[in-house]
């Protein structure tokens, strides 16, 4: 089966295009409960561009974030909530990225006065950035959530955590996108919780969004326990996947799992994962929603712990004098997915 | 509310005969044992005892009267 060349797993020119054609387009950034109160901002770098997403009186938006007097980030990496003044000097901004107050400053002295924009779209919660300036196309996200029942409003985080990965970011999206490694890799997570290689795997896609279920075979179904707990429980864990750096899950219609990546280098990526509840746990008595998110926490923390090993030496291998991917039916989204990133590679 | 009567909800939270647990079963060592059937026995304690249980009495708990011994406790 046709795939990636194993030169983008590690080339740098390679990534830099990827960023201009790919991550510039659509870029997940956080969702609206990240931005709590008017003046809430988060402030990323993606290689190169330093930019912040803030939210303002007239909704969300997002600007380079690099100050118009000597280049200080105005709002400092991070997030949090603040006035969109530079630290250094004052520069302070309107919400449209015009220069506002200059402190001091003589009027001849300053020839550019307004930040560069770029787009923001929401699709439910999910707030995306589109550096090429356009608005991102969104309109595929809602079926792919509703495809795993993550509803359009959950409720904030119960947990958050990042994970930085000495990997390709593609790597982690194969790695999110297949079932086949899982009786392997996961002896603390998905085997004991009744998924493994051989549970049914079902997936479909769209233009730039993907979702699976995997669901257990009756001899590793827990079914009748969790229905028990709920008669909303399911036993699947179901995946989504937005191009180029959304991941979503739900496990057994009780916990919602959302998780983006931010590359830092060819062969360097952070990855932020966070945990919600779904209807059906927030409906549970309280001790058993406790212990069930306690439980969601060590389950995620421990796969993720599981996988790290296994995309870092694919990364070692895919650098190497001699690598090699052979794509296999057992994997037909990453197949899509190979075929998604070619396309947008070449569409410039 | 006696013991027995516990071990048998205890027995139908987490699916297995009734005949097959006592007041002294280490239940954590049960073949099947899991997570799964520790939620099950705290929602067994909310529901028919109204006691909330956490993970880590259960966790805590060698047989089935020490988790008996914390739910008696908590009821009255
Ligand atoms: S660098 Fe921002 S005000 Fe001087
Ligand atoms: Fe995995």
């Amino acid at each position: 089966m046709p795939s990636i060349d194993p030169a983008a797993y590690s080339s740098e020119s390679i990534f830099q295009l990827e960023l201009e054609r790919i991550f510039s387009e659509r870029l997940f950034i956080g969702t609206t409960a990240d931005f709590p109160e008017v003046n809430s901002y988060k402030s990323l770098r993606l290689a190169k561009n330093a930019f912040t997403v803030r939210r303002t009186d007239v909704g969300f938006k997002s600007f380079n974030n690099v100050c118009l007097h000597r280049s200080a980030l105005i709002d400092p990496l991070g997030s949090g909530q603040r006035p969109f003044r530079c630290g250094y000097h004052g520069w302070a901004y309107d919400n449209d990225g015009s220069l506002r107050v200059a402190p001091l400053t003589d009027e001849k002295c300053i020839s550019r006065r307004v930040l560069s924009e770029y787009g923001i779209g929401q699709a439910g919660d999910l707030l995306f950035v589109g550096l090429n300036g356009s608005k991102p196309q969104l309109d595929k996200v809602e079926a792919a959530l509703n495809q795993i029942g993550v509803p359009q409003a959950p409720p904030p985080p119960f947990h958050t955590d990042t994970l930085m990965q000495e990997c390709n970011w593609k790597l982690l999206v194969e790695n999110n996108i297949e079932g086949y490694h899982l009786s392997f890799v996961h002896p603390q997570s998905f085997i004991p919780a009744g998924f493994n290689t051989s549970s049914r795997y079902e997936w479909d896609s769209d233009e730039y969004t993907c979702w699976s279920a995997c669901i257990p075979n009756e001899n590793t179904s827990k079914l009748k326990y969790l229905q028990k707990l709920s008669a909303a429980a399911t036993h699947d864990f179901r995946h989504a996947y937005v191009f180029p750096n959304l991941f979503l899950t739900t496990t057994n219609q009780f916990v919602g799992f959302r998780s983006y990546m931010i590359p830092l280098s060819a062969q360097r990526t952070i990855l932020k994962w966070e945990l919600f509840e779904l209807p059906a746990l927030l409906k549970l008595a309280p001790a058993v929603r406790e212990e069930m998110k306690k439980e969601a926490i060590r389950f995620t923390a421990t796969s993720l712990a599981e996988d790290k090993p296994l995309v870092e030496s694919c990364q070692v291998g895919l650098s190497s004098i001699e690598p090699n991917l052979q794509l296999q039916p057992a994997e037909p989204r990453i197949s899509r997915f190979h075929q998604y990133y070619s396309g947008r590679m070449q569409n410039v | 509310m006696t013991i027995e009567n516990f071990v048998e909800k205890f027995a139908f939270a987490i699916e297995v005969e009734t005949v097959s647990l006592t007041a002294d079963t280490e239940f954590k060592a049960l073949p099947n044992w899991d997570s799964l059937n520790a939620l099950s026995v705290i929602a067994m304690a909310d529901a028919d005892y109204g006691v909330a249980l956490s993970g880590e009495d259960v966790h805590s708990s060698t047989t089935i009267n020490d988790v008996w011994k914390i739910v008696s406790a908590r009821k009255q």
